[in-house]
């Protein structure tokens, strides 16, 4: 993305961002950057419209009361305590405040990122994150959707704009490829869906938000080992942190940068200084100085891409069959 | 600088900006002026000597008059704003700041006295009651003297130390947009010189210079004291005059005490005062240029009586003077204006052969039109040879004839003045969009008016906008009645007569309309289009509805409308329209999101394409339509007058017609039939469990069930539904829940209260489009009438099924569309109507409740229902505890009678109707028939005693009195009297509809309201909690108190009324009220309401006297344990989550306390749920 970075940890969009303290207190705990809680599309535009029609529905209708409440407490539009944080964060701490912006439609409240970088963020993760229930569009025009906000929220900017996908596109490393060359600053690869539950008890459906673990970090690390060396832009990897193992195997696989918020919800802010003094002490050992020592080492090349992909695909399927009964969960 | 502001902001302005400290009570129609300066404070803006001036909203007017007292005492600049029965209740302190030579000015918007009937319109009866006090009067007569005048007399007050009364007009000027000349901060600076202040500080109470003030005095000195105060009033007039020149040298705005318009050998006078002052001098300039030798004084300071300058400025040829009052004094000699000018001119003519003959007349009383043609009726009548010496003006006075007549086509206007009128609907923006299209031409250098008229519905209100436009100020304090531009913003308005009445001839009507150019002359009636012809009227139509649903604009329909009416009346040209109308759309929308400018802004593109012209066919038949939107009735008193109110035509009726003590017949809102919404309920008999709980927390009534035997279904229409009873014990019945689909509002409450939900998730009630079944459905409410209602001795009192058998004696109020007051009140009359007197304090319940042109309340099939009166804000407690003597003090007299007649009667008789509990259904209809009985012995009986006792003999039946008011009226002004009416002891119910805040005026805080949530004057949320009434009810234990709120337990609820009815002594009950004063989706109100009890915040109690006295447990908690936090109920609503925007510190803070208040409160009614009954005061 460009942005400086004491080290490669970066505290990825979560609930422990949404005050100035916190953001405060996470950077103590030494992570390289913060990512801040997303501001949604809706949030800028459905609430906005809901709220209005409950306000204006009664507004000079009565002549003894032509209004309801004290003008001066509606006067703040909904999304300015969001760039009063990123205002406040971005002259109280010292490392770089990245501003979140997830939405999923073409419009106005892209004009959002405007105010975000004169609020004074360092960057924006632009966050695309299509609802699977959308079933009226064809993949080729969701893709087409999305390069469309991406360029949109890309006028409105000066700052580094990074773009957080899902990996549910079909042809995910073109998708990739034509973000990089829409001039995407950095990848944030991936999005995690959240997927309800079923309560059986009370036959409804409930909201769940999962941390993740380190088994989902595979197919982020297999795809950024496969378009590290594709693509010109930065990326940075995130689900399935746990520890400072998954961290240094995404800087292996090619990562600029490595989100996590889980491990911190795990295991608290402490532990941010324990992931860097186990990447410390790995580097170490392995004799290493840099983190560029190591890292997109084990990416793949740039030629016979297919060919690798496939024959690695292949052996691994034979290797499992041959011992079924020892697949890893 | 030139700017667009109402009256109360023109007053506010200045007196913000000169005072310190402002002590206020919310009252219509000054209220504005204390939330604009509450407004200014919260946003830290400062005064002209540097600091925030700090706003305190008090618990009555008495109690703001008190506060602005100490105020002055303490050597502060204060101020007040009131108006009516405020400004009275302001009389004893005002007579101590007169008497203590304390400087301030009390602004007014003035308003009409509350008397048989309350009117928050605008007239001179409050200021006039303050003659007596001392107090300096000093009145405006437009915006831009409220404005200016503020300044003058605040200037005044600080150098003759005599207090002033500033007044205006309440709604005609306090209400009316005009463009006026600013005064900027340093004018008023140098107007009012800082060492003034220092002056007036060093007279403050002080223990470094102690004195004392307030003395008590004896008959030596106190009348030599009185007469003291005779020097400050002899120089007040000339201390004003130079203010006012003072204020000229600096504005070139010049006034004077007095000032005379028209010819200077005038004949003729009118004297007049307030907003007349400029539709007279308007039609005495117009007169003139006729040549008529006519003039008036318009008298700008009232006391001290300016009588020197009043006689310097008549033309030494005035022959004869007609005083106008805005006032009326009943009784007296006649009105003050004009006694004040008789004296004054017999004084001051005593010697004189030429003195002119005066006389008086009233106008204008609670904002009745004032308009050229009655200025010229005035002038006329003065040539008469035999005057009316007391006449009445803008009424026909058919009963004492004092009215005298006027023309309606006599006009006075100017040529290069616009003149447009809009219809719209209280919520589809019209208003607002009005205002901004005065703020856009007065920044482009026009001149701009504009005054709104609303109906007195709460849902779905009818408001007109008046505009007028110029190049030069416009000075018409009155309605448009030709119009060049019409806008009709709903299409069902089209047919109101009012609307073709105002278009001039050769004007432009647009027209809100679902049908094309092409096709909407089929849809418009033939008399309409006869006078559109008649007329030469050009339309336009646009599908404005349509666009906006488009757009994702709802019924904000306003930008479309508004674009339009610039495109078709081409006044600044289209393209600078389109600029002024987006800058406002950004500025005033930006604050509601993004996507919401967006949208309004794509609706000016969408108003300019889709606007089109109607030609309108000139062959066509134009027979008058003879249809009615009213349903006729029988009664003649309403066909002769309900019925012309509805229709509009209330202007019209005479004296004669209208009951001169306030009384009016109940049972009317069922004829309006107002049809406001385009979504209504829909029953769905099959998977209906009969439940009740639609019907129940249906607000407007329009959900009523019956059960009758099979057979009776005979001869119903082919689509109406029943569906076989579900009810042990009553084989072959059928059940019917019909829905009163031209009365219900679409507001879903119902659909939210049905349990029952299909597998296709369809309720046994949803919200439906309206126009496919209107038909049927008026086929079958007019076959549901006709079923009878079960006998009340029949039904199941105790369960929510069982009372919904039972006719509302409340229905179709024009309350708000989901109003959650409104359940409340209709299960009283459903449970106690037909022997119900209710006491109501002013607020919305009163509003809902009694203002013409109908009411709600209503009588059952034997023509019983409830009585109800208001009498004031401040003492309804009290009003309903009097009303409670008088009952018991004739059912008293009925006792005495009986005994004394015990012997003609039958003793055994006298004993069954004297002792009779009445507690239920059957004993009550035996009373009855035991009252009837009697009445008929009695008709044998030739005595005194007999003919007493048949004239109380109704007071035998057990009467249910309540006392119903809102929180605003229990919580602070009412609560000294509520406090001692529970403390009497006495057989009272009252019923607190506690919406937490102030609705009836528009969201000011009261005592009621919560910790960290809103309201006006409270605008970075409330610091301290609500004050717990329940537990100031219990302490006395005699009182049955009890918590409820429908929503969360409609059981409870209708257990805590029934027993609160049927306990002997004081009963209070504090029922929660959603409202649309808590920033909610009315659909969700009951939701919100479980909310708030399942998170501790509402709990749901009883406490009952009669189980102390059984030595049980008297307090019972009903509702269970927190299951939600305090914080997922509160932020559901915009006056708590509106400041987690603005101030989200704060109101997490805020909420913090919330909640601990909650946990707190909560363990507290635990442990009073614990305590045995010899914890609590014996009652027995």
């Amino acid at each position: 993305m460009g942005l400086k970075l004491k080290n490669p940890i970066i505290a990825s969009p979560s609930p422990l961002s949404q005050s100035l303290n916190q953001i405060k207190a996470l950077e103590e705990s030494g992570v390289g950057a913060i990512v801040l809680h997303s501001l949604f599309e809706e949030q800028i535009n459905t609430e906005a419209h809901q709220r209005a029609s409950i306000l204006e529905n009664y507004e000079d209708s009565f002549l003894e009361s032509l209004s309801y409440f004290p003008q001066a407490s509606l006067e703040l539009p909904d999304p300015l305590p969001y760039l009063r944080t990123i205002e406040a964060a971005s002259s109280g701490v010292g490392i770089p405040i990245i501003a979140s912006l997830n939405g999923s439609s073409l419009g106005s409240w892209v004009s959002y990122a405007k105010k975000m970088e004169d609020a004074g963020a360092a960057g924006i993760e632009l966050n695309l994150y299509q609802p699977i229930s959308e079933n009226e569009m064809q993949g080729t025009d969701i893709e087409q959707l999305h390069f469309d906000i991406f360029r949109s929220v890309k006028e409105e900017v000066n700052i580094p704009l990074a773009v957080k996908l899902s990996p549910m596109y079909t042809s995910l490393s073109n998708v990739i490829k034509e973000f990089d060359s829409l001039g995407a600053d950095a990848l944030v690869l991936f999005n995690r869906y959240l997927y309800p539950d079923i309560d059986l008890n009370i036959l409804e459906v409930l909201p769940t938000v999962n941390l993740s673990d380190k088994r989902e970090i595979r197919l982020p690390l297999a795809v950024i080992a496969l378009v590290r060396n594709r693509v010109k832009t930065h990326i940075a990897a995130t689900t399935g942190v746990e520890t400072a193992d998954e961290i240094i195997k995404y800087l292996l696989v090619g990562a600029n940068a490595v989100m996590t918020t889980s491990t911190i919800l795990r295991n608290g802010l402490g532990y941010v200084s324990q992931l860097l003094q186990d990447l410390s002490a790995w580097l170490q050992s392995r004799g290493c100085t840099n983190l560029d020592d190591i890292r997109g080492t084990l990416s793949y090349p740039t030629d016979n891409r297919h060919d690798y992909y496939r024959s690695s695909y292949v052996e691994t399927l034979q290797k499992a069959n041959d011992n079924p009964y020892d697949w890893n969960d | 600088m030139q700017i667009t502001v109402d009256g109360n902001e023109a007053a506010a302005s200045v007196a913000y900006r000169l005072n310190e400290l402002c002590a206020i009570y919310p009252i219509t129609p000054s209220s504005p002026m204390a939330e604009l300066t509450d407004e200014w404070s919260t946003q830290k803006k400062r005064n002209i000597y540097g600091s925030i001036p700090q706003v305190i909203e008090m618990q009555s007017e008495g109690g703001a008059a008190g506060a602005l007292h100490g105020i002055l005492q303490g050597g502060a600049l204060g101020t007040t704003f009131t108006a009516s029965q405020g400004l009275l209740l302001m009389i004893p302190d005002i007579y101590k700041i007169t008497g203590e030579l304390s400087s301030t000015v009390i602004h007014v918007a003035a308003r009409s006295l509350a008397t048989s009937t309350l009117s928050i319109f605008g007239d001179h009866s409050d200021v006039m009651a303050l003659r007596q006090t001392g107090i300096a009067m000093l009145a405006s007569a437009s915006v831009q003297e409220a404005h200016d005048l503020a300044a003058v007399s605040q200037l005044a007050t600080l150098k003759s130390k005599i207090p002033f009364l500033h007044f205006f007009d309440g709604f005609r000027t306090s209400h009316e947009l005009n463009t006026i000349e600013y005064i900027e901060d340093e004018v008023l600076r140098q107007l009012v010189p800082i060492d003034l202040i220092h002056q007036n500080r060093k007279r403050a109470l002080s223990p470094e210079h102690p004195i004392i003030r307030g003395t008590s005095q004896n008959p030596d000195v106190f009348f030599q004291t009185r007469e003291a105060v005779n020097i400050y009033y002899e120089k007040t007039p000339g201390i004003v005059q130079e203010a006012m020149d003072d204020f000229a040298g600096l504005t070139n705005r010049s006034y004077h005490l007095v000032d005379y318009f028209g010819d200077p050998a005038a004949t003729k006078v009118i004297v007049a005062m307030g907003s007349s002052i400029e539709t007279t001098a308007t039609t005495v300039q117009y007169l003139n240029n006729f040549g008529e030798k006519v003039g008036l004084l318009a008298i700008r300071l009232y006391r001290p009586f300016p009588a020197a300058q009043i006689i310097e400025a008549l033309p030494p040829t005035v022959e004869k003077i007609a005083v106008l009052d805005r006032t009326k004094e009943p009784g007296s000699l006649g009105e003050p204006l004009f006694l004040d000018i008789e004296a004054l001119i017999a004084e001051s003519f005593v010697s004189s052969n030429a003195r002119p003959s005066v006389i008086g007349g009233r106008y204008g009383l609670s904002s009745k039109e004032f308009t050229p043609g009655m200025v010229k009726a005035v002038f006329d009548t003065l040539d008469s040879d035999s005057p009316k010496r007391r006449f009445t003006v803008g009424i026909n006075d058919d009963v004492t004839f004092s009215s005298i007549r006027y023309s309606k086509d006599f006009e006075t206007r100017s040529p290069d003045t616009i003149e447009a009128v809009f219809y719209g609907l209280g919520s589809d923006g019209t208003v607002g969009a009005n205002k901004n299209t005065i703020k856009i031409l007065g920044s482009l250098g026009y001149y701009a008016q504009g005054y709104f008229v609303y109906d007195s519905k709460k849902s779905g209100s009818q408001t007109a906008s008046h505009l007028r436009f110029g190049k030069s100020p416009i000075k018409a304090p009155y309605l448009i009645e030709h119009a060049s531009f019409i806008g009709c913003h709903q299409f069902n308005l089209v047919g109101n007569k009012e609307i073709l009445d105002r278009a001039d001839k050769s004007s432009t009507l647009l027209l809100n309309s679902p049908y094309t150019a092409k096709e909407v002359c089929a849809h418009l009636d033939a008399g309409i289009k006869k006078r559109l012809r008649e007329k030469n009227i050009s339309l336009y139509v646009i599908n404005a509805t349509k666009i906006a649903r488009e757009l994702g604009l709802g019924s904000r329909i306003n930008i479309i409308l508004q674009t339009s009416f610039f495109a078709i009346s081409n006044i600044i040209g289209t393209d600078t329209a389109k600029k002024k109308i987006a800058e406002y759309i950004v500025k005033s929308y930006s604050k509601r999101g993004q996507k919401v400018v967006d949208a309004n802004l794509a609706a000016i593109e969408a108003a300019l394409e889709n606007l089109e012209k109607v030609e309108i066919p000139s062959d066509e038949d134009y027979r008058d339509s003879d249809s009615d939107p009213y349903v006729a009735s029988e009664d003649t008193f309403i066909d002769r007058v309900t019925l012309k109110l509805m229709k509009g035509e209330g202007e019209d009726l005479p004296v004669s017609l209208l009951p001169a003590d306030g009384t009016w017949p109940t049972g009317t809102a069922c004829l309006e039939k107002r049809n406001i919404s385009d979504i209504v309920a829909e029953w769905d008999p099959d998977i209906c469990i009969q439940c009740g709980n639609c019907s129940f927390v249906c607000p407007h009534s329009v959900i009523r069930s019956k059960y009758y035997d099979s057979r009776d279904i005979a001869g119903a229409p082919a689509k109406f539904k029943s569906a076989p009873l579900i009810e042990r014990g009553l084989p072959d019945m059928m059940y019917t829940l019909q829905v009163y689909s031209e009365d219900c509002t679409g507001c879903g409450l119902c659909v939210e209260a049905c349990p029952v939900t299909s597998a296709t998730n369809s309720k046994a009630i949803n919200l439906v489009d309206k126009e496919p079944l209107l038909a049927q459905e008026k086929e079958n409410v007019a076959f549901f009438e006709t079923l009878a209602y079960p006998r009340r001795e029949r039904i199941d009192f105790s369960t929510v099924r069982g009372t919904q058998y039972l006719k509302p004696l409340f229905e179709f109020s024009g309350a708000c569309s989901g109003c959650g007051e409104t359940p409340y009140l209709k299960l009283l009359s459903q449970l106690f109507g037909d022997r119900a007197i209710i006491a109501n304090a002013t607020g919305c319940s009163s509003i809902y409740g009694g203002n013409l042109p109908t009411t709600p309340w209503t009588t059952n099939e034997f023509g019983r229902g409830p009585a109800w009166s208001n009498s004031l804000f401040e003492d309804n407690a009290e009003f309903g505890l009097g009303i409670r003597l008088a009952v018991d003090h004739q059912y008293n007299i009925a006792l005495r009678h009986l005994q004394d007649l015990s012997e003609l009667l039958g003793s055994g008789f006298v004993a069954e109707i004297t002792s009779s509990p009445q507690a239920t259904e059957s004993e009550l209809e035996l009373q009855r028939q035991r009252i009837d009985l009697l009445r008929e012995k009695l008709t044998a009986i030739d005595s005194v005693g007999a003919r007493d006792l048949e004239s109380v003999a109704d007071a035998l039946l057990r009467k249910s009195v309540w006392i119903v008011g809102g929180d605003g009226w229990a919580y602070d002004i009412g609560a000294g009297g509520l406090d001692h009416v529970l403390a009497s002891g006495r057989n009272v119910n009252i019923l607190v509809l506690d919406t937490e805040v102030y609705s009836n005026t528009g969201g000011q805080m009261s005592k009621s309201t919560p910790l960290g949530s809103i309201a006006k004057f409270a605008a970075s949320g409330k610091k301290l909690e609500k004050k717990d009434l329940a537990l100031q009810a219990i302490s006395y234990g005699n009182v049955y108190v009890s918590k409820v709120a429908m929503g969360a337990d409609k059981k409870q609820t209708l257990l805590a009324f029934r027993e609160a009815e049927a306990y002997p002594g004081p009963s209070l009950i504090i029922a929660y009220s959603h409202c649309i004063a808590h920033g909610i989706d009315m659909r969700c109100g009951l939701e919100q309401q479980y909310r708030a009890t399942a998170s501790g915040y509402w709990p749901l109690f009883r406490y009952d006297p009669v189980l102390q006295s059984k030595g049980e447990k008297p307090f019972l908690l009903d509702s269970p344990r927190k299951r939600i936090s305090f914080k997922k109920y509160a932020l559901e609503e915009i006056r708590y989550n509106a400041l987690s925007r603005s101030n989200p510190e704060e109101s997490e803070i805020l909420l913090k306390l919330a909640e601990e208040a909650v946990d707190r409160k909560w363990r507290q009614y635990e442990e009073m749920a614990a305590k045995p009954a010899k914890a609590y005061p014996n009652t027995r």
